[in-house]
């Protein structure tokens, strides 16, 4: 009993290593998403940016969900044909709209995780921002 | 039983929208672990369930055809009656405050009191917290308090007018079970409407307990009295009426995940409940992925609306539809490969005993694994959200108090590093995976008596156990969906107004 249980703590130790050592290379990006739109190679920061776009209550801008990484420099540029209020959750960012007029939200995605964002006036799930580390 | 059921179905129908979608609460989710993440993890599990097998061959010091389940220095604590009474006043009153702050409180679900207590800090917090401080809601139940405080001014009110029918077993906790599942996933739920389900619970509770007895009621019916049970047998402390004063308990500990070999599951009732824990949370994570969304909408929907005129309208109801019934018939995939595996156990080591009896016998080495996939699901919403019912415990009404000065606490979501999420996903899915094959194993040892007999059985046992893990891990590597696709305009009930 002594030995199994000796021979189990190994096992634990083995993969708790596996669990607690710092992230290798593979869990840097993954395959889960397309790469930003825009993205300047070689330096540490990048840029990505994504239009928005609104109409009749539906997102006729292509993707849904965006994907960058951290400390990524997001760029949003928001257009709904009718005044509404744009929200990020997570980074709790919120920008009004005018009718057909292009609001922009830019910030540095410091936060990794999967944020939704929407319009509350319309009360319109649009999508999700995913910032991989 | 027979006419409430459906009854409260139908008033469960009544109030929700069926045009609804998402998580509970879930404004901040998990991304999907990289595929490299899942890779190795699975491999993992794959390589610690080898070790297991190989390197346990005796049933540990078996005592009279029993697994030794008290530590060597066992010892037995007293829970005071006062203790138990206090805990008890505790949860009545926190039933109580969820119920008046859905009527009277903010209408932002994320906002409100009742729905960050009830969804994250009860049914996830504590189920957490039994697996480590053992089953504390026997005690502290407070439908339980309820019924005895009614019994101290009715003496006997709640003994059973006729004996429970023995059929029915736990489907009256299983069906309750779904229910609030489904509520969950696809109620939309407000503060309000959960206020009213509370409510509406509570009746439940006293006209079954009042019905069937107290006792009968608690053990099949309740639902978090099941559930938390069940988590409360890996737990290394069991608590047990002492019988020497009213209310009095006793702690007794015991090495964690032996509970399991207390006793088995005594009806399949019980087996489809620990696969529904499964399949539920498994059922949450994949329903809104692109692959489970893709099925219907590039894969159905095509097919039957290219033969059937319909509005776009129609196949949003039917795809809500089709999403219910998968829930629903969730458990029984899990059941299929459960049954299925058990049978070629059954068949490699010549069992005499009936697949029926074998599938009760390892029923409970499913808990940790269940459990598991409930915490890599859903504990970033246990910290992102569940961390601010600091700040509304001192303003449950949104009426600009400060009780206990933490209502400016936490301005700020918490949110966790994905990297750090992914390797607990599945850090805490391989635990539960290494602690299930060895409760399988060790169970297979007693059941199949024979030792040689014993390690082929744990061939398919073990298959099961990798499957089940896999397809966990699998499940938080797919890409989620997200907006319309799956949630047309209206369906946004949760959007927060004034965050």
């Amino acid at each position: 009993m002594a030995t199994d249980i000796a021979r189990a703590a190994c096992a634990l130790a083995g993969f708790a290593w596996y669990c607690l050592a710092p992230g290798p290379a593979w869990a840097a990006q993954g395959d889960a998403g397309t790469p930003p739109s825009v993205r300047t190679e070689g330096g540490a920061e990048r840029e990505a940016s994504f239009d928005i776009v609104v109409k009749g209550g539906r997102l006729v801008s292509g993707r849904r969900v965006l994907v960058v990484h951290r400390d990524d420099d997001v760029t949003l540029r928001i257009t709904s044909d009718k005044a509404d209020r744009f929200h990020l959750h997570g980074y709790n960012k919120l920008i009004d709209l005018a009718p057909g007029r292009t609001a922009t939200l830019t910030f540095k995605a410091t936060l990794t995780g999967r944020f939704t964002y929407e319009l509350h006036g319309a009360d319109l799930e649009l999508g999700a921002l995913e910032v991989y580390p | 039983m027979k006419n409430t059921l459906p009854a409260f179905a139908a008033f469960v129908l009544a109030l929700a929208s069926p045009a609804a979608i998402g998580c509970v609460l879930g404004a901040v989710y998990n991304l999907p672990i990289p595929f490299e993440t899942y890779a190795v993890g699975a491999t993992a599990a794959l390589i610690a369930s080898f070790v297991v097998v190989a390197n346990i061959q005796r049933v540990p010091v078996e005592v009279g055809g029993r697994v030794a389940i008290a530590l060597p220095a066992s010892g037995r604590l007293r829970v005071p009656a006062g203790v138990t009474e206090a805990a008890s006043w505790f949860s009545v009153m926190a039933l109580l405050l969820s119920i008046c702050t859905g009527f009277a409180g903010s209408v932002n679900p994320l906002a409100n009191f009742n729905m960050t207590f009830f969804w994250i800090v009860f049914t996830l917090g504590l189920a957490y917290l039994t697996a480590f401080v053992g089953n504390v809601y026997e005690w502290s139940n407070p439908w339980r308090a309820m019924f005895q405080t009614v019994e101290s001014v009715r003496p006997n009110l709640f003994r059973g007018v006729v004996a429970y029918p023995a059929r029915l077993a736990y489907y009256p906790a299983l069906a309750l079970y779904m229910a609030l599942i489904w509520i969950e996933l696809f109620g939309s739920i407000r503060p309000v409407t959960l206020s009213t389900l509370l409510l509406a619970y509570t009746v439940i509770n006293l006209t079954m307990a009042w019905l069937f007895g107290k006792a009968a009621w608690l053990r099949h019916g309740e639902i978090f009295s099941v559930f938390f049970g069940l988590i409360g047998r890996i737990a290394p402390v069991a608590y047990r009426d002492s019988r020497r004063a009213p209310g009095e308990f006793e702690a007794i500990l015991r090495k964690p995940f032996t509970g399991v070999f207390e006793g088995h599951a005594d009806h399949f009732s019980l087996l489809l409940f620990i696969l529904f824990m499964l399949s539920s949370t498994a059922f949450d994570g994949a329903h809104e992925t692109l692959p489970w969304v893709g099925i219907f909408w590039r894969g159905l929907y095509p097919a039957m609306s290219a033969h059937l005129e319909r509005p776009y309208a129609f196949w949003v109801q039917l795809y809500y539809a089709w999403q219910s019934a998968m829930l629903i018939v969730s458990p029984f995939v899990y059941l299929a490969l459960y049954l299925a595996l058990l049978r070629l156990a059954k068949f490699v080591t010549r069992s005499e005993l009936t697949l029926g009896t074998l599938a009760l016998r390892f029923a409970f080495t499913l808990i940790p694994i269940a459990l598991v996939y409930n915490v890599a699901h859903y504990f970033g919403e246990l910290i992102s959200q569940g961390l601010l019912i600091v700040r509304m415990v001192s303003d449950p009404f949104n009426m600009g108090w400060n009780l206990f000065g933490t209502a400016r606490w936490l301005a700020d979501p918490v949110v966790l590093d994905a990297g750090i999420v992914w390797h607990m996903q599945v850090a805490v899915i391989l635990v539960g995976h290494i602690a299930s094959v060895y409760l399988a194993h060790v169970e297979a040892l007693k059941v199949f008596s024979t030792r040689g007999r014993a390690i082929f059985s744990q061939l398919p046992m073990l298959a099961l156990m990798v499957v089940l893990t896999t397809v966990g891990l699998w499940i938080l590597s797919l890409p989620i969906d997200a907006g319309e696709t799956a949630a047309p305009p209206s369906a946004m009930a949760w959007a927060p107004r004034a965050v």
